[in-house]
């Protein structure tokens, strides 16, 4: 009777189908341009339909998953231009940020939101990395620890720096809107 | 307390991941400590901003050709980023051909948010109709994937290859859930009914979204059987960081088997 899968296989392709937003929206913050998100997305899901028989279903999916963009983006990044800007993300920052209910809010949020990002762009791809796992996609610091390979004691340190600077490239005109928020 | 070991812990504190005792001490500490005040309130400001940064969502041309990847249909790469901005267009019609043949069978996978250390992958695909897997995360709610077409024999839920059928998602819950997503995945052979569902594009996969109330709640869904064989259909229901999966099978038979059974 045909229509009858590996249910091992198939819990493995529902994970990875429900990650793949989380996925993209790790690797757009890592590479700045979602073009350059795109090809590495595309790489990490075929890293990982290829090693899927050595995944370990005792551990968790998403962590292993977001192991494979990092390492995906870290070996595009040696073939595109890691200071360039995309045009697309700044088109991002303005038409998908919320608060439509205050439109004056919504631009000095927006504005900051650009800034924010601009800023994050400048951070080192380590430290960028860690501030989007630990803030945006919620993760613990164990948990990014194992997906950058490195002590968790490394982890605090980059949030730390990382924090420190973003603090001074925000500058004191970005406390009136978050204030505001 | 030292400014520097306060400092580490602004992630904690903002998150109350401190026991009580180190809670007061580092509160003692900020009130009187003006340099350390305005370092706690700076970092406040930065993880807020941090935080409301807009998601970039995932393009469709994308996601259609990842599911094709995923389900194991041969389906030709996306080209380099220069290539593909000289000839989106050319390509949008690919995959949206690409997509007609995208298909999908799952089982959710628990393991995706943070379940337990050993959960088996083999405990999470039950055969028979009605079964649940409940994880401990989301203690005491079950859900149930069952039709009216369920027959004892078999305990699957039966529809003939072109035809239509109501899957039905029971979940009960002790306590009221917020937020509740409850996704119901189908595998090749089956898709949501265009009629039933006009608003629904994606044929594999539908998210509902809803706050749970105490107690039953049911959601019913049509699907049609597009392809002969045993198909399992997945519920997985996902409050907060907790999921509850369950899944039933249903078979579709061929036009012909379904007259014969008629005739009996």
């Amino acid at each position: 009777m045909p229509g009858r899968e590996d249910p091992s296989i198939a819990s493995f392709n529902a994970g990875l189908r429900i990650s793949l937003p989380r996925l993209y929206r790790y690797a757009a913050h890592l590479c700045r341009s979602r073009e350059a998100a795109s090809d590495a997305v595309q790489d990490a899901v075929l890293r990982a339909l290829e090693r899927r028989g050595s995944y370990d279903p005792g551990r968790p999916l998403l962590p292993w998953l977001l192991t494979l963009v990092r390492h995906a983006v870290v070996d595009r990044s040696r073939s595109f231009d890691p200071f360039r800007r995309s045009a697309e993300l700044d088109v991002l920052s303005s038409s998908e940020s919320g608060n439509a209910s205050d439109p004056a809010r919504a631009v000095a949020t927006a504005q900051l939101g650009d800034r924010l990002q601009a800023a994050l762009d400048r951070l080192p791809l380590e430290q960028r990395s860690s501030v989007i796992l630990f803030y945006l996609e919620g993760m613990t610091l164990d948990e990014i620890a194992t997906i950058e390979d490195v002590a968790v004691g490394t982890i605090k340190s980059r949030l730390h720096r990382a924090r420190e600077a973003l603090a001074v490239l925000l500058g004191p005109e970005a406390e009136k809107v978050l204030l505001w928020n | 307390m030292h400014c520097d070991t306060i400092r580490e812990l602004f992630d904690d504190l903002e998150g109350h991941r401190v026991g009580a005792c180190l809670e007061a001490e580092s509160l003692e500490h900020l009130e009187s400590c003006m340099a350390c005040q305005a370092a706690f309130a700076s970092h406040r400001q930065v993880t807020r901003a941090l935080r409301e940064l807009p998601s970039p969502m995932l393009p469709q041309d994308l996601l259609d050709v990842l599911d094709g990847r995923i389900a194991g249909i041969p389906v030709a790469p996306m080209p380099p980023a220069r290539v593909r901005s000289h000839h989106r267009g050319t390509m949008v019609v690919a995959f949206a051909a690409t997509a007609l043949f995208s298909v999908f069978l799952g089982v959710a996978a628990p393991w995706i948010v943070r379940g337990p250390a050993t959960a088996p992958s083999a405990a999470v695909v039950a055969t028979n109709a009605g079964t649940a897997e409940v994880y401990p995360d989301l203690d005491g709610v079950t859900a149930t994937v069952s039709g009216r077409y369920c027959l004892p024999s078999s305990s699957s839920l039966h529809v003939a290859q072109g035809k239509e059928v109501d899957v039905m998602v029971s979940l009960n819950s002790p306590r009221a859930l917020e937020n509740a997503k409850v996704h119901v995945v189908l595998p090749p052979g089956l898709s949501f009914s265009a009629k039933a569902h006009p608003q629904q594009e994606d044929k594999q996969v539908m998210t509902v979204h809803d706050n749970l109330p105490r107690g039953d709640k049911d959601f019913k869904f049509r699907v049609k059987g597009s392809r002969v064989g045993k198909w399992d259909v997945v519920a997985v229901v996902e409050a907060g960081d907790s999921v509850v999966v369950s899944n039933a099978t249903v078979e579709v038979s061929s036009p012909d088997d379904a007259d014969d059974e008629e005739r009996l």
